[in-house]
């Protein structure tokens, strides 16, 4: 969520590869309106430090995501596509992780100690220049925090002290996430950023801001010197641009001497690419860049590449070998590797070649240039480091960038062939990108790549690098269609496409196909059904499909059409509920934020699972009756309001429930570490049981049975929908009958039976585990599902598992269940009552963003009554902030406008576009930010809005903003 | 199977059948046939209104009266006297009960007598408590006569009957006098029941929404 939205900022003038991925994008959405003006949300959405320009420096990616145009919105981003990340994405999704605003160098300071070394922060010192904190690994004595400042040049930032140029401050961490050049070592985003895959594990981290490092959602490592951080590849190609100082001159010379890459992805120009393999080394002579993308500094012609030992004709030679090679690997690639996992490189490395270090290929329009970058320099030492060089020496040795070049020239000479190859992937990509938006996919299939071993060695050895490397890498070097000499301009009708394609919706649990697959088993629940549905989907995988970009659409509608118009609606829904600049979509994301924020605060697991699930019903019961919802109706499918309401609740627990999974899991343990051990205790005494002494008098399962139980349970504890998690509790259960029927085929068994082998079979699985997961579906399953057999056997597994932690040997067993849990049956029977008499309440909780003191800065997310007024959301906002006596204002059309005391909240936030506003709680006086408006225009109605705003509630539903209520909890209680 | 269904029975093809749903709790000591006795009320007659279950310990079955469907969802619990203490995860929010005894154990009557005591102070205040004298068929071993169990009954407000699972004596009586008992009007959301149909692993679509009607 953060990254959505961000680039807009950025302003990417870069690589095309980044243009065409919004393409990639499955069916686009109708009608949607475009993005809103950037000043949002500055928590998620950091304005840019510096102008974005024309970059000279534009690192592409090579990863093993497909680079997301910087314009368009990752949230937007359809629920089917690939939600791996690009280094990018992953440094825009976690801006206020790393820049938490308003942070002082001290504090800045004061998180680092703790954090593995190359963790960094950015904030904003003295004189508004924004420092780099860096974590440096510890050796005796230094200072383990040092602070690089980022200057600006021109229109341009760079790190102070080196000269590589980036447009923005994301590409120049993103850059030094890979390369270190003056750093002692390249940064480190967290562990749990670098690993996050998808956009909500991002958004989830994001929604902390600077608590993220506090939380523990801040994984260590396991092993420090072992980093799981992806090692990814950027393109890098350098321009020289002309600086005002001497350093600007050392700069100049230093890339020249490290072109060991001649890399040129020809985005706009076909032709170029194609022709490329014979003919392209034309080092001293890049071709000319589009006027459009040439920025003023970039038009001084380029200095001559390099100074590089090489000949064109060992470039060529260079450049023929890897495509050939190339061709041979690909056959034999093989399946594509999980992104986390280190590979071991899967062939042999190639004897060095002749170092191509000057030879530029035909520069590709869009990059601005001809040169080289250093870039890989850096990647070239961490290879080093893996291979068993000391990392202090080599710090040491890497002080000054000229003395390593010579140094390592052997070293870069070998990667110049890796990178050969690695260009030849990336014109590929790059080719394939600007034509077809299918083909954007094949990069990310990763295929583990035959030259990685330096980079995988790498991510195995302990470098900073990180473990999506191998696939990042290969992402690039799949890319060439079959016929590598000639590549055709685009895979269009490419039989490879076709493939990649299948290989990509075999791989991607989250495509498209699968998830609606998902879907359809989770509304279906008769295993044969879902076993037709499965050959179905196989079908689908293996037609060889069209890789043409307006060919996205169509594909995309057969495969749809080929499953069920009940998995299309949800997945509508589902875009719907990540669209940013729809009402709804707002909603959900404000839903997450306030639930993370306040997740921790909670002192029972019941109380943290009934505010999510209570959120849950009021934003499925806000969407049944909304607009939007109407509006992603198909006309031609009717469905009954049970219906609708049961995908409605899909798409919410994909939408909503799905990135707070894991948070809620953490949260779950820490609430119950107290039990757990007298769980793990009494597990002990009940295993030492016998049979008799369980009460049993049926068969029990054999091994083989509680095997395939246990993977019953395992898949349960996967599993992030209460329903689906039910389903397979069920699934477990009917194993137990069966085992339990062996001895006596036909015989039914009631609850004398079964309730002893489950117990039986519960203390032969994972508990603690099992238990949270209970938790998890009896507080968040729909509560239009509580009753029936679904919710007997899961009070069943519930009744279980404390009859174990209450176990006694001595058997005079009438110890009652605790007085907590026995409250704890009672609210949730009861809450079934509630909550079904509230579907007819059209409750809506709304939540507001407010920033305090400065926009960007510490973003609380507030529940709202539709009652609430400003006076009584300023309230709130200084027992959040504990500070009282500032002022709440709107921020909206680029001015921060007054609200008066009396007006509703919800009403301001109604008039603003969805995302286009912020609430500002702020000291009074502000000359110049604050500016009346009294003739405040009505801001233009969003598609997505509501026609009307939500619906009044009942305030007795809400706590929050409601003082003087009963509580819910003790009202429950009293039966 | 014997006795009928007394309750008259609505035509299912009527468009208005409202449909009640229940929770009932099936409670009484070990090896008393609470299981038999709902299994040879849902195996019996009303097959046709019977949901596939994955077990005999939770059982849905519908029965017919007039001009509404009962739909009964029938929570068995373990007698075992040592997981009595999960006993009020079962009956919490039932609005019926049946508590089973064996007419030739009498400490399973006591046992009962316990039962009752418990739900009247624990469970819903209106639940309906049905009394069920198991084992019927074996009356030449009786120890608990009929007599000391419909005073009991009838002193505390229960329902009573002395059932046979194995000749299914009163079993479907059992039910429909249960079904008859029930507030019609008070069944919690009538206009959402057909959506409680909870989670049903093998025949989803088998709920309660099928038209009415009945047994015989």
């Amino acid at each position: 969520m953060e990254a959505s939205g961000v680039p807009q900022d950025t302003g990417h003038s870069g690589p095309l590869s980044r243009s065409s991925c919004s393409s990639s994008l499955p069916p686009a959405r109708p009608g949607r309106p475009p993005p809103p003006p950037l000043l949002l949300r500055p928590s998620q959405l950091p304005a840019p430090l510096f102008p974005p320009l024309s970059s000279p420096l534009s690192p592409i990616v090579l990863s093993s995501s497909p680079p997301l145009d910087s314009t368009s919105d990752p949230a937007l981003a359809p629920p089917s596509g690939p939600f791996l990340l690009s280094s990018l994405d992953r440094v825009l999704g976690s801006v206020s992780v790393w820049q938490p605003r308003g942070l002082s160098p001290d504090t800045a300071s004061r998180f680092l100690e703790n954090q593995p070394a190359g963790t960094f922060l950015a904030h904003t010192a003295a004189d508004r220049v924004t420092m780099i904190s860096v974590r440096l690994p510890d050796e005796g004595g230094a200072p383990a925090v040092r602070g690089v400042a980022v200057q600006q040049l021109h229109a341009f930032v760079h790190l102070e002290g080196s000269s590589l140029l980036f447009d923005d401050v994301f590409k120049l961490i993103s850059f030094y996430c890979t390369s270190r050049d003056i750093l002692a070592m390249p940064l480190k985003l967290p562990l749990s950023v670098a690993v996050a895959t998808r956009e909500e594990d991002l958004e989830v981290l994001s929604a902390l801001g600077a608590d993220f490092w506090m939380s523990d959602l801040n994984q260590r490592p396991q092993n420090p010197d072992r980093t799981d951080q992806p090692n990814t590849y950027l393109y890098v190609n350098p321009v020289p641009v002309e600086g005002p100082s001497s350093e600007r001159k050392s700069s100049i010379s230093k890339p020249e001497s490290f072109l060991s890459e001649a890399v040129t992805p020809s985005l706009q120009n076909g032709e170029m690419s194609k022709k490329l393999p014979p003919r392209v080394k034309v080092p001293k002579r890049p071709p000319p860049r589009p006027p459009s993308l040439t920025s003023g500094l970039l038009s001084s012609p380029l200095s001559p590449p390099a100074t590089s030992s090489d000949t064109p004709e060992s470039d060529r030679k260079e450049e023929g070998r890897a495509v050939s090679e190339k061709e041979g690997r690909k056959s034999t690639s093989p399946p594509p590797p999980r992104p986390t996992a280190p590979l071991l490189p899967q062939g042999p490395v190639p004897p060095a070649p002749q170092l191509p270090q000057g030879p530029v290929p035909p520069a590709p329009l869009q990059c601005t240039s001809g040169c080289q970058l250093p870039a890989k320099e850096d990647g070239q030492n961490l290879a080093k480091n893996t291979e068993g060089e000391k990392r202090k020496e080599k710090w040491g040795s890497r002080a000054g960038l000229l003395g390593e070049e010579v140094e390592q020239e052997e070293a870069v000479k070998r990667k110049a062939q890796e990178e050969q190859e690695l260009k030849l992937g990336k014109e590929d990509m790059l080719k394939t990108n600007s034509t077809s938006s299918l083909a954007i996919k094949k990069p990310s299939r990763p295929v583990p790549p035959p030259r990685t071993k330096p980079s995988f060695a790498n991510s195995a050895g302990g470098s900073n690098q990180a473990a999506g490397g191998p696939t990042d890498q290969s992402a690039g070097m799949k890319v060439p269609p079959p016929s590598p000499p000639q590549r055709p301009d685009v895979s269009l009708y490419s039989p490879q496409g076709g493939a990649a394609l299948a290989a990509d919706l075999d791989s991607c649990s989250i495509s498209s196909t699968e998830e609606e697959g998902e879907l359809n088993q989770e509304q279906d629940a008769n295993p044969r059904v879902h076993a037709d549905r499965s050959c179905t989907k196989g079908a689908v995988r293996r037609t060889p499909t069209i890789m043409l970009d307006r060919a996205r659409l169509r594909l995309s509608t057969v495969l749809t059409g080929l499953i069920y118009h009940d998995g299309r609606l949800t997945k509508r829904i589902i875009e719907l509920a990540r669209d940013p600049v729809s009402y709804f979509g707002n909603l959900v994301k404000d839903h997450r934020a306030f639930t993370l924020e306040t997740m921790s605060k909670h002192t029972t697991s019941t109380e943290l699972l009934q505010e999510i699930r209570q959120m849950m019903t009021q934003l499925k019961s806000y969407l049944l009756q909304s607009t939007e919802l109407q509006a992603l109706l198909e006309p031609q499918h009717q469905y009954t309001q049970d219906k609708l309401e049961s995908l409605v609740e899909a798409a919410l627990c994909k939408s909503v429930l799905k990135p707070l999974k894991e948070p809620i899991y953490r949260s779950l343990e820490r609430l119950h570490t107290e039990s757990w051990r007298q769980l793990e205790k009494n597990q002990a005494v009940v295993l030492a049981s016998t049979t008799t002494a369980l009460g049993i008098c049926t068969s029990i399962p054999e091994v083989a049975a509680m095997e395939r139980i246990s993977l019953k349970l395992n898949k349960l504890h996967q599993e992030y929908s209460p329903q689906r998690k039910i389903q397979l509790l069920l699934k477990a259960c009917r194993l137990i009958y069966h085992s339990m029927s062996v001895s006596c085929p036909g015989r039914a068994h009631g609850a004398d039976d079964f309730l002893p082998v489950m117990m039986y079979v519960l203390a032969r699985s994972n508990m603690t585990a099992l238990q949270l997961d209970v938790e998890y579906m009896m507080e968040l399953m729909d509560p239009a599902l509580t009753q029936g057999e679904g919710s007997y056997y899961l009070t069943t597994t519930y009744g279980a598992l404390e009859h174990i932690k209450t176990f006694d040997q001595q058997r005079s067993a009438t110890r009652q269940l605790s007085r907590e849990v026995q409250d704890s049956i009672h609210r949730w029977e009861r809450r079934r009552t509630l909550n079904q008499e509230r579907d007819g309440h059209n409750s809506v909780r709304d939540f507001l963003t407010v920033f305090s003191p400065e926009i960007g800065v510490n973003p609380k997310t507030l529940g709202v009554l539709p009652t609430t007024s400003i006076q009584e959301l300023t309230d709130q906002c200084a027992a959040r902030y504990e500070q009282a006596g500032f002022t709440l204002s709107v921020f909206v059309d680029g001015v921060l406008q007054p609200v008066a005391p009396t007006d509703r909240a919800l009403n301001v936030k109604n008039r603003c576009q969805p995302g286009a506003y912020c609430f500002l709680y702020h000291p009074p006086d502000r000359p110049g930010t604050l500016q009346v408006r009294p003739d405040r225009p009505d801001p233009p109605q969003v598609r997505t809005c509501p026609s009307a705003p939500p619906p009044p509630l009942p305030g007795e539903d809400f706590q929050i903003v409601s003082p003087g209520k009963p509580e819910e909890e003790e009202a429950l209680i009293d039966l | 199977m014997s006795s009928r269904g007394s309750g008259s029975r609505s035509n299912g093809s009527l468009p208005q059948t409202k449909i009640c749903q229940f929770k009932l709790v099936l409670l009484g000591d070990m090896a008393v046939g609470k299981s038999s006795l709902v299994l040879r009320f849902v195996k019996g007659q009303f097959d046709e209104f019977q949901e596939t279950t994955i077990g005999a310990a939770f059982l849905a079955q519908s029965v017919c009266l007039d001009d509404t469907t009962v739909k009964f969802e029938i929570w068995d619990t373990a007698g075992q006297e040592r997981y009595h203490s999960l006993a009020p995860m079962y009956y919490r929010g039932a609005q019926a009960a049946i508590v089973v005894f064996d007419i030739t154990k009498p400490e399973t009557f006591e046992r009962a007598k316990a039962w009752v005591k418990e739900l009247q102070r624990q469970a819903s205040p209106n639940i309906v408590i049905a009394l069920a004298g198991n084992k019927a068929d074996l009356a030449e071993k009786r120890l608990v006569e009929y007599e000391e169990a419909q005073t009991y009954a009838e002193d505390t407000g229960l329902l009573f009957m002395e059932t046979s699972a194995k000749t299914a004596m009163n079993v479907n009586e059992l039910f429909l006098a249960i079904a008859k008992k029930m507030p019609k009007t008070d069944t919690q959301n009538p206009t959402h029941a057909a959506r409680h149909r909870g989670v049903n692993l093998q025949d989803p679509d088998a709920h309660s929404t099928r038209a009415c009607c009945g047994g015989n």
